[in-house]
């Protein structure tokens, strides 16, 4: 196994007596997403800070590519990059200005620093803002500025808090496809977010945080349906009512989980296409009428809402 | 070496090129014209005093942009860096702590920079114009003062930068100094003369002379004065430079850090003694005061305490992260752990000896009171009795503020009001409740008790001062501030274990 590029060992974070963060370890490798859920006031943020080196922890390890975040800043910063949730720019510098400073900062060389700057602005939708002032770009063109402030070094390690909350429906869109990119290069990521359709979409893990603590951590598979990775969800259309479907259902091999409202089914069973294709088979063998079947993709609302976190007042 | 980035953000940040040209040119310019314009009013007689009128207004430009611009330059960078976000960004991103603070130092200021520069070279034309047959000597002094106006700089732009990033720029040094100032703050000067020393009111007393008029006069004792004043400002400079990078990337530790806030308390007891050794230099910032030795060994002493409670303050927080690792994870960390317990009794010990160590150097004649205290390194009963009291009494002072400050520690609150609230209250209130009773009852024509004094024994302070003079008694208060340190001692435990119930979350 491949090793971890981000680990949290057992961070605990105290705002004088509040405890909160409270013993939360966890490991991402490259290729690895995680999505961070939970209430406001859960501590999603502060783990995040801290991950970055940016909040000081009381007890615990932060180790990016191995070094710690907190005694080798400079050593870890060549590796890892931060957006919070609101955008720290300079807002009477110019886009390309800024992005400029940022080379700067990494000790990127000119060319090479050209080259990102361009490929980022192009990439964000920014290209035409190059010349523009800061505080003159919209929240959403900032929040984007702000993302490609934190790609333009090319860190192995991404952190992104709220990255999508200024973002209008085409930009999330846009953004989602980012993410899965930057997932299929190799990074590890963390995203923090309350749009869980999204993360459902591109996340590979999936973390949920209440009262500073780590409530669930596994796949989006298995935080969604609290079961297996191999297992899938399958929700089954029938033409019309059959009265003894369930009765049916049980007959057939490695089918468990069955649930019918109407003429509408769900199951689980394997979750390869060779076992979604032999069910399909043994379901119109069974005399079922099939006129729609699906996987579901794994609800991480429900998952979120049974974890029986409330809000964090 | 590339550019420091945080110089090229500034630099793009006030303007760029044209801006920073265009203000070199207007301010060389007005310059220029206007003491061109001053040499077409007078006679030619009278141009060697347009000259000196001239040079006394650049030098005066000088400081000003030195002592006022540079720094506010820095403060304001810290302020709008806090309050956009920036500073995390510096902090996330692979740059040294020093490059950090070297931006911070030289970024800000670029545009003041170009106007010093300005004024330098403007200046020289003016003192090689005055310098009689084209003598080097004034520029020499000149470019002196330049140098020393460097230094004061660095030390001042060192001190702002670190209260900036301490307080994220909301605190500024020089506006604190300034009102200090105007309530009574400058009487430090003539009390602490380590505080003069550290200032250089001696040079700068003595700098405008050569300058002016080509002549020096520094007597050996203020030449010994200046130079332990510039290599103080150096030194002091220095740690603050120091402090500020570790700032940068801990803004939630105190702004010195054990070794730091110790090596800190030894230059400044350093200044202390030196400044009390050499009276002569300082002499005509207080000749008016009469016999004012005891006060100013009083003073200095109390000046000492105030800078110990830095290293006081790095003890605590280093003590509640180690009772805090323990308590959250069971790990107890390496080294050091000893050191922090000790340190109320180091501290304590560190002001006897630096009260002693300024008793031996001071003047016998100044401070008749003093016989004793010279003869407290080898002493003999009733000596004895004086030295435990002293150091009984500041011991317990710092072993106080080391309770109070752990209880604020730990909830995380800042600290700064509290310290100062201790020194008001503990040390301080009792002295001027005694001025005051012993002002009034001068009125009344009641005979105050000007030896044993009335309420100054419960404060530490008093005590020194009651142990310097001769035939006080320090004991009655003494036990009044046992008292207050079983107290502390009470409040001490009840943060300690605050710190285990949250462990329950």
């Amino acid at each position: 196994m491949a090793e971890p590029l981000l680990e949290l060992e057992d961070v605990r974070v105290l705002y004088g007596r509040l405890v909160a963060v409270d013993g939360v370890s966890f490991a991402l490798r490259g290729g690895e997403l995680l999505g961070m859920i939970g209430p406001n006031g859960a501590g999603k943020t502060t783990t995040l800070r801290a991950a970055a080196g940016l909040q000081p922890i009381s007890t615990g390890r932060v180790r990016v590519m191995g070094r710690d975040v907190f005694s080798s800043p400079v050593e870890a910063g060549h590796h890892l990059g931060f957006t919070p949730d609101t955008p720290a720019l300079y807002d009477t510098l110019t886009v390309e200005d800024f992005l400029e400073f940022v080379a700067r900062c990494y000790g990127l060389p000119r060319s090479l620093a050209a080259e990102r700057r361009d490929h980022w602005l192009s990439e964000l939708w920014l290209a035409d803002k190059r010349k523009a002032k800061i505080g003159t770009l919209s929240r959403g063109m900032k929040q984007r500025l702000a993302v490609a402030r934190t790609l333009l070094p090319d860190p192995h390690v991404v952190l992104l808090d709220e990255p999508a909350a200024g973002l209008d429906p085409a930009g999330r869109a846009q953004f989602r496809r980012l993410l899965a990119g930057l997932r299929d290069q190799g990074k590890a990521l963390i995203v923090s977010s309350h749009i869980l359709a999204d993360l459902a979409e591109y996340c590979t893990h999936i973390a949920i945080i209440g009262h500073g603590r780590l409530l669930s951590w596994g796949t989006v598979a298995e935080v969604a349906g609290a079961t297996t990775a191999e297992l899938c969800r399958y929700q089954v259309v029938l033409a019309q009512r059959v009265g003894d479907a369930a009765t049916r259902l049980a007959s057939i091999e490695g089918v468990v989980a069955v649930e019918v409202d109407g003429d509408t089914l769900k199951l689980e069973c394997g979750a390869d296409r060779l076992s979604a294709a032999r069910l399909l088979e043994r379901l119109i063998r069974a005399g079922l009428p099939v006129a729609e079947f699906r996987p579901l993709r794994p609800d991480l609302e429900e998952a979120y809402l049974r974890s029986g976190i409330g809000q964090v007042d | 070496m590339s550019v420091n980035p945080l110089i090229w953000a500034n630099y793009k940040l006030t303007g760029g090129r044209r801006s920073h040209v265009l203000t070199v040119v207007v301010y060389a310019g007005l310059i220029a014209v206007a003491v061109g314009l001053s040499y077409q009013a007078v006679k030619p007689a009278e141009y060697r005093w347009v000259t000196s009128v001239w040079l006394g207004l650049v030098t005066a430009a000088q400081a000003l942009l030195a002592f006022l611009l540079v720094p506010m330059a820095i403060r304001r960078a810290v302020m709008r860096d806090f309050q956009s976000g920036m500073i995390e960004s510096h902090r996330l991103a692979p740059i040294s702590n020093g490059r950090i603070v070297l931006g911070y130092l030289a970024g800000p200021p670029l545009q003041a920079a170009w106007l010093l520069v300005v004024g330098l070279a403007a200046g020289t034309c003016l003192v090689t114009a005055l310098s009689v047959g084209g003598s080097w000597r004034e520029p020499i002094a000149w470019w002196a003062f330049h140098g020393y106006l460097l230094v004061v700089t660095l030390l001042v732009a060192a001190l702002v930068l670190l209260t900036a990033l301490a307080t994220g720029g909301k605190a500024s040094f020089l506006a604190i100094a300034f009102v200090s100032a105007i309530f009574g703050g400058w009487l430090a000067v003539v009390f602490v003369p380590g505080l003069a020393l550290l200032s250089g009111v001696t040079l700068v007393a003595a700098l405008p002379e050569p300058v002016v008029r080509g002549a020096t006069f520094l007597a050996p004792e203020e030449a010994a004065a200046v130079l332990a004043g510039i290599l103080g400002q150096l030194a002091l400079a220095v740690l603050f430079i120091k402090a500020a990078c570790r700032k940068v990337r801990a803004p939630h530790r105190p702004m010195f850090d054990l070794p730091l806030g110790l090596v800190l308390l030894v230059v400044w007891a350093g200044a202390l003694i030196v400044g009390v050794a050499l009276p002569g230099a300082f002499e005509w910032i207080y000749e008016d005061w009469g016999d004012i030795g005891i006060a100013q060994l009083v003073a200095s002493t109390a000046a000492f305490m105030v800078v110990a409670l830095f290293p006081l303050l790095a003890a605590v927080s280093e003590r509640v992260r180690r009772d805090r690792a323990r308590i959250l994870s069971g790990a107890e960390l390496r080294g050091g752990c000893a050191l922090t317990v000790l340190m109320p009794c180091l501290l304590g010990a560190a002001t006897v000896a630096t009260l002693l160590l300024m008793a031996s150097f001071a003047s016998h004649t100044r401070i008749p009171g003093l016989v004793w205290v010279q003869r407290a390194w080898l002493p003999e009963w009733p000596e004895l009795a004086r030295l435990v009291a002293l150091l009984v009494a500041c011991g317990l002072a710092f072993w106080i503020n080391f309770n109070i400050f752990y209880q604020f520690v730990a909830r995380g609150a800042k600290v700064l009001l509290v310290a100062v609230l201790s020194l008001v209250l503990l040390q301080a209130l009792p002295l001027i409740i005694d001025g005051v009773v012993l002002t009034v009852l001068e009125e009344l024509n009641r005979a105050p008790n000007y030896v044993d004094l009335y309420t100054a024994g419960f404060s530490p302070i008093g005590t020194v001062l009651l142990c310097v003079s001769a035939g006080g008694n320090p004991w009655p208060g003494l036990a009044g501030q046992v008292v207050l340190g079983g107290l502390a001692w009470l409040v001490g435990g009840r943060a300690r274990r605050q710190l285990v119930a949250a462990r329950g979350g």
